[in-house]
C-alpha cells in the first residue's frame, strides 16, 4: 500500500469510523460540562493576583 | 489453550456491564463529586499525619518480619524466582501458550504483586533479587567500601532512570508485536537484571530507592498498604491514606504515576473496535510506530489533563516560608497512586484471574519437555471460576473506589497547600481533573 494511499484511508477512518447516538453523545458532553462548570467556577472566585492574604477562615 | 489466549487482555467488555454504561458512568462521575463535598463539608482540618501515625504490631510479629532469618529467605526466594524465569524464557520452548515464562512475568509479576503489595507492604523490596545480586557485585574490590568505582547517585536524578525504565517495560508489554514471546522477555528481563546490579553497585541502595523501576511502582502501591513503618521505624497497622503520604516527594515522582496512568489509558484504547479500525492493514513496523505514537499521545493526554489542573490550581496556593507558593506538582502526586492501582484493578483484574491460572497449568512443564510435574499439564483454564458481572463491578469499583480515595488525600492536601478562604474553590480544578479521568476511565473499561 503507497503511503499516501494509507494516510488518506487513515483519515477517513478516524472520521468515519464511529458514529454513536444520543446516548453515547451524553457519555461524552455530560463529564465536559460538569468539567466546565468546575473550571468556570474556580476563574471566577480566584483570587486576584495582588491578593495576598492567607489569613481568614473558609 | 492457543497462543491467540494467551495474554489477550481484553476479557472484559461492554456487555460486561450490569448497567447501561452512561448510568455506570454518570454514578462514578457523581460518586467523586458527592465525596468531594462532603469532605469539604465535614473534614476541615487536615487528619492525615503520614509517617507519624500508626499502631504498633505485636512484638512477636514484627521481630518475625525484622528477622534476619526471614529477610535471608525472601532474598534467596526473589533470587531463585529470577533464575527460574530467565531459564524458561531463555531455554524452554519460544511460544507463551507453552512456556509459562510470560505468565509468570506479565500476570504473577507485574499484576499479581500490586495486590500483594497492598496487602503485606513493600513486598518486592524485600525480594528484588537485583538489590542482592548487586550486594553480592559489590563485594569486588573497585566495588568495595572506598573502591574506585563506587559513586554517589546525584539528587537530582530522582525518580527519572526509573520513569525511563518503566517506558521501555510498557514498551514491551504493549506496543512490540512479540511482546508474549518468551526470549523477548529473555533479553527484556537479562538487560534489565545487568542495567540494574551494575547501577545498583555503583550507587548503592539508593539506585534501587529511585531508578529501579519496579521497586519504585511497587513500592507506590505498597504505600497505600495497612501496615507499613513509622519514622522511628517502628511496624505498625496505619489508615493507607497516613501511609501515601510518606511516598518520598522528588523529582520525576509525578511523572512515574502519568506514564503508568497513561499507559493503562492507551492499554484500555487498544480494546475498542476504534484502535482496530486505526490500525487496520498495519504491519510490522508500521503497526509498531502507530502504537508507540498511541502510547505516547495516551500518556501526554493524560500528564496534559494533570498538568492543566495544576496551573488552574497555583492561583489558590500559600506560600512557603521563603514567600515562594508550595510546589504543586510534587504536593499532590501522592493522590494520583489510587487512581493508578484503581485503573490497575479495572484493567488487569478479569485477566490476572483467568490467565493467571495458565501459570500453574504450565509450570508442570516449564520447558517444553513433555513433564507432567504438578499433574496439570493437561488442564485447562476455568473461565467460568468467576462472572462477567462481578468482573464488571469490581472494573466500577476500582475506578470510582481508586478517584474517592484520590480525592480525599488531595483533599486532605489542599487544607495545607491552598489558602485557607480558597480551600473549596481551590480544588476545583483538580476535581475537574478527578471527573475527566473516572469518565475516561470507566468509558474505556465499558469499551465505548
Amino acid at each position: 500500500m503507497a503511503p499516501a494511499e494509507t494516510t488518506r484511508t487513515l483519515a477517513e477512518r478516524v472520521i468515519l469510523m464511529h458514529q454513536g447516538g444520543w446516548d453515547e453523545i451524553l457519555l461524552v458532553v455530560g463529564p465536559l460540562v460538569v468539567i466546565a462548570v468546575l473550571i468556570i467556577v474556580a476563574r471566577k472566585q480566584a483570587p486576584a493576583e495582588d491578593d495576598e492574604g492567607d489569613g481568614g477562615d473558609d | 489453550m492457543t497462543g491467540e489466549q494467551i495474554l489477550a487482555h481484553g476479557l472484559g467488555s461492554r456487555a460486561d456491564l450490569p448497567v447501561p454504561t452512561w448510568l455506570a458512568l454518570f454514578a462514578g462521575v457523581l460518586a467523586v463529586l458527592v465525596s468531594f463535598f462532603a469532605l469539604a463539608a465535614l473534614w476541615t482540618e487536615p487528619r492525615l499525619r503520614g509517617a507519624r501515625a500508626g499502631t504498633p504490631l505485636p512484638a512477636g510479629l514484627a521481630r518475625i518480619v525484622d528477622a534476619l532469618a526471614t529477610r535471608v529467605a525472601l532474598r534467596v526466594v526473589g533470587v531463585l524466582l529470577l533464575a527460574l524465569l530467565l531459564a524458561t524464557a531463555w531455554f524452554g520452548t519460544d511460544s507463551s501458550a507453552t512456556n509459562p515464562a510470560a505468565t509468570w512475568f506479565y500476570v504473577w509479576f507485574w499484576v499479581a504483586l500490586v495486590p500483594l503489595s497492598i496487602a503485606l507492604g513493600p513486598i518486592w523490596r524485600r525480594l528484588n533479587p537485583l538489590r542482592t545480586l548487586a550486594v553480592a557485585l559489590r563485594m569486588l574490590p573497585p566495588l568495595r567500601y572506598g573502591g574506585r568505582w563506587r559513586r554517589t547517585l546525584p539528587e537530582r536524578v530522582g525518580y527519572w532512570p526509573a520513569t525511563v525504565g518503566l517506558l521501555a517495560f510498557l514498551w514491551l508489554e504493549l506496543v512490540y508485536g512479540e511482546s508474549d514471546s518468551p526470549r523477548a522477555i529473555a533479553v527484556f528481563v537479562t538487560a534489565y537484571v545487568l542495567v540494574h546490579v551494575v547501577a545498583g553497585a555503583v550507587f548503592g541502595r539508593g539506585w534501587f530507592d529511585h531508578g529501579e523501576s519496579f521497586e519504585v511502582y511497587f513500592g507506590l502501591i505498597a504505600a497505600l498498604s495497612p501496615f507499613g513503618r513509622r519514622d522511628d521505624g517502628v511496624l505498625v497497622v496505619r489508615n493507607p491514606l497516613d501511609g501515601l503520604l510518606t511516598i518520598q516527594r522528588s523529582e520525576g515522582l509525578t511523572p512515574v504515576v502519568l506514564v503508568i496512568l497513561g499507559s493503562t489509558a492507551f492499554d484500555g484504547l487498544t480494546r475498542l473496535p476504534l484502535w482496530g479500525d486505526v490500525t487496520e492493514g498495519s504491519r510490522g513496523v508500521m503497526l509498531a510506530l502507530l502504537a508507540t505514537a498511541g502510547l505516547a499521545a495516551a500518556i501526554i493526554a493524560i500528564a496534559g489533563i494533570y498538568t492543566g489542573g495544576i496551573w488552574l490550581t497555583r492561583p489558590y496556593l500559600r506560600k512557603n516560608t521563603d514567600g515562594q507558593p508550595f510546589e504543586p506538582y510534587s504536593a499532590f502526586a501522592h493522590s494520583l497512586v489510587p487512581i493508578m492501582i484503581g485503573y490497575t484493578v479495572a484493567h488487569y483484574f478479569s485477566f490476572a484471574v483467568f490467565q493467571g491460572q495458565a501459570g500453574l497449568l504450565l509450570a508442570s512443564d516449564p520447558f517444553g519437555l513433555g513433564w507432567n510435574l504438578f499433574g496439570t499439564a493437561d488442564a485447562t483454564i476455568d473461565y467460568t471460576v468467576i462472572g462477567t458481572t462481578t468482573i464488571a463491578f469490581v472494573q466500577v469499583a476500582g475506578i470510582v473506589v481508586g478517584h474517592i480515595l484520590g480525592v480525599t488525600s488531595a483533599h486532605d492536601k489542599a487544607i495545607g497547600v491552598l489558602r485557607p478562604k480558597y480551600v473549596k474553590v481551590g480544588q476545583y480544578p483538580m476535581l475537574a481533573v478527578m471527573v475527566a479521568y473516572t469518565a475516561t476511565g470507566i468509558a474505556l473499561v465499558a469499551g465505548v
